[in-house]
């Protein structure tokens, strides 16, 4: 698996395909760098919230000097509410737990970002809120970053291109609609595709021809041009 | 019947009040979902209704107040799925009957026909501390069965498995529920969740400010929640005078738009 072609794309890559397919086992290949920050459950290192959003900058020893500023940057940026940072990480909601991870990792300014299967705890106006901080991650700091997840249609509108793994391989990769073309290889293995995906697929099988849209927006806009 | 009750319930922490004189009460066997954004306290709900907290408030179970007295009791009739679920047990097996007061061939056979029918028979003997997240989810949902609750509560179980995966476990658990008069209480942030329950519980400003069933809740024109996919897109469309009816499935909508 030549994991080096997935590395620096400064682009939002996808990772999907059903629950225990290897989607966490592939990005367990990524781990050897250290400019990638993998964001997921087991990153809890310590009791008291402040105190685990400090703990890989002060691992890494990351331009600890400027450490109060950045961390200030880092909450505000991340909706943290100020009143838990002297909480236990246990005492918190899970929204508020993913999002002092998040801090922990990004505080380090990794190039690569890997976001793995923690969206679900959000939810959807602050699921939509990350999505569009790691849109500003990717063009104003140049990052890039893999969100992992098994529910597709979370994310579809957000990435630019697609990872799909089965079996522990990579089955299908690229463009995001290039990648959900293959339907006919995906619904073999039951793998979801985005609601968006089978409606334009079935509508231009109805000679209505669409552009390919990734936000219920665009759809509407250009149904509306297509058939007024 | 009503198998939970709470009056005037009020609870918070710290820095602020989480819920304002709620008064519930939840008929014995239905399937009650519970959402509302973020930090409002749904976890924090589930909490209370099944005892883990234990408060200064009337929370009934089976007609029961809960204190700290009659707690272990009380809990023996109800279980709880959550997204991280703790195992302390050697092997998967005596985990799942860990809440059994005795253990015989029979159950131990029943814990295995399960495991075969979600396809975890090869897990009966390993370590439950190693499971991945969905077999640490269903391996929760089988110490469930065994226990044989009155209510189970669902703390946003099965959130980060697929769709299809998602649904056919709530599916289980529903069709498990009505055949032995079970009620289900759950929390989610998906909305596709919701089309199994009977009745939906908002929260949001420290009270319950819907209470109803789906089609209900779908058309309630003044909370500000996610509609499935379909439902969105349909509403825009009429909008845009494209369709002139809510349509929930794409096949249909596709059949309007191209007449």
């Amino acid at each position: 698996m030549q994991i080096e072609k997935y590395y620096n794309k400064n682009k939002i890559i996808g990772v999907t395909g059903n629950s225990g397919a290897g989607k966490s086992t592939f990005i367990n290949n990524f781990e050897k760098n250290r400019n990638i920050g993998i964001i997921n459950i087991d990153v809890i290192k310590k009791n008291i919230v402040e105190d685990q959003i400090e703990y890989y900058v002060r691992k890494y020893k990351y331009r600890l000097d400027e450490l109060d500023d950045r961390k200030e940057e880092i909450i505000k940026m991340l909706d943290i509410d100020k009143s838990i940072l002297n909480k236990s990480v246990y005492d918190i909601s899970e929204s508020e737990l993913s999002k002092v991870l998040i801090a922990s990792i990004l505080l380090c300014n990794p190039e690569t970002i890997v976001f793995d299967e923690m969206l679900d705890a959000f939810d959807s106006n602050n699921k939509t809120k990350i999505l569009k901080l790691f849109i500003k991650l990717k063009k104003f700091f140049k990052k890039t970053i893999f969100v992992v997840t098994s529910n597709i249609d979370d994310i579809y509108e957000f990435i630019d291109e697609a990872i799909i793994v089965d079996n522990g391989d990579v089955l299908l990769y690229g463009n995001k609609f290039d990648v959900f073309l293959n339907y006919d290889i995906l619904e073999k293995k039951n793998i979801r595709i985005p609601n968006i995906v089978t409606f334009i697929r079935k509508i231009r099988s109805n000679n209505i021809n669409i552009d390919n849209v990734d936000s219920i927006n665009e759809l509407i806009k250009t149904l509306y041009r297509e058939i007024r | 019947m009503n198998i939970i009750e709470t009056h005037n319930l009020n609870y918070g922490n710290v820095d602020r009040l989480l819920f304002k004189d709620i008064n519930l009460e939840i008929e014995k066997g239905s399937y009650v979902s519970i959402i509302g954004n973020n930090g409002v306290g749904k976890s924090t709900l589930i909490k209370l209704l099944s005892g883990l907290i234990i408060s200064d408030n009337n929370i009934k179970i089976d007609n029961v107040q809960i204190n700290k007295f009659n707690v272990e009791e009380v809990s023996r009739k109800t279980s709880l799925i959550t997204s991280y679920n703790e195992f302390y047990s050697k092997t998967v097996i005596s985990e799942i009957l860990q809440d059994k007061k005795s253990v015989s061939a029979f159950e131990i056979n029943k814990v295995k026909k399960l495991l075969d029918k979600f396809n975890l028979l090869y897990l009966e003997n390993l370590s439950p501390q190693s499971l991945s997240y969905a077999e640490n989810q269903i391996v929760s949902l089988i110490k469930t069965i065994m226990k044989e609750p009155k209510v189970i509560f669902l703390d946003n179980a099965f959130a980060k498995l697929d769709f299809d995966k998602r649904m056919e476990l709530f599916n289980y658990i529903k069709d498990y529920a009505k055949k032995n008069e079970i009620t289900i209480i759950s929390t989610t942030n998906n909305v596709e969740d919701l089309v199994l329950s009977d009745r939906i519980l908002f929260i949001k400003n420290k009270k319950i400010s819907f209470d109803g069933t789906y089609e209900e809740l779908i058309n309630n024109e003044d909370l500000n929640i996610k509609l499935p996919w379909e439902i969105e897109v349909s509403d825009k469309l009429i909008m845009y005078d494209l369709i002139k009816n809510r349509i929930n499935n794409i096949d249909d909508m596709i059949g309007e738009l191209c007449k």
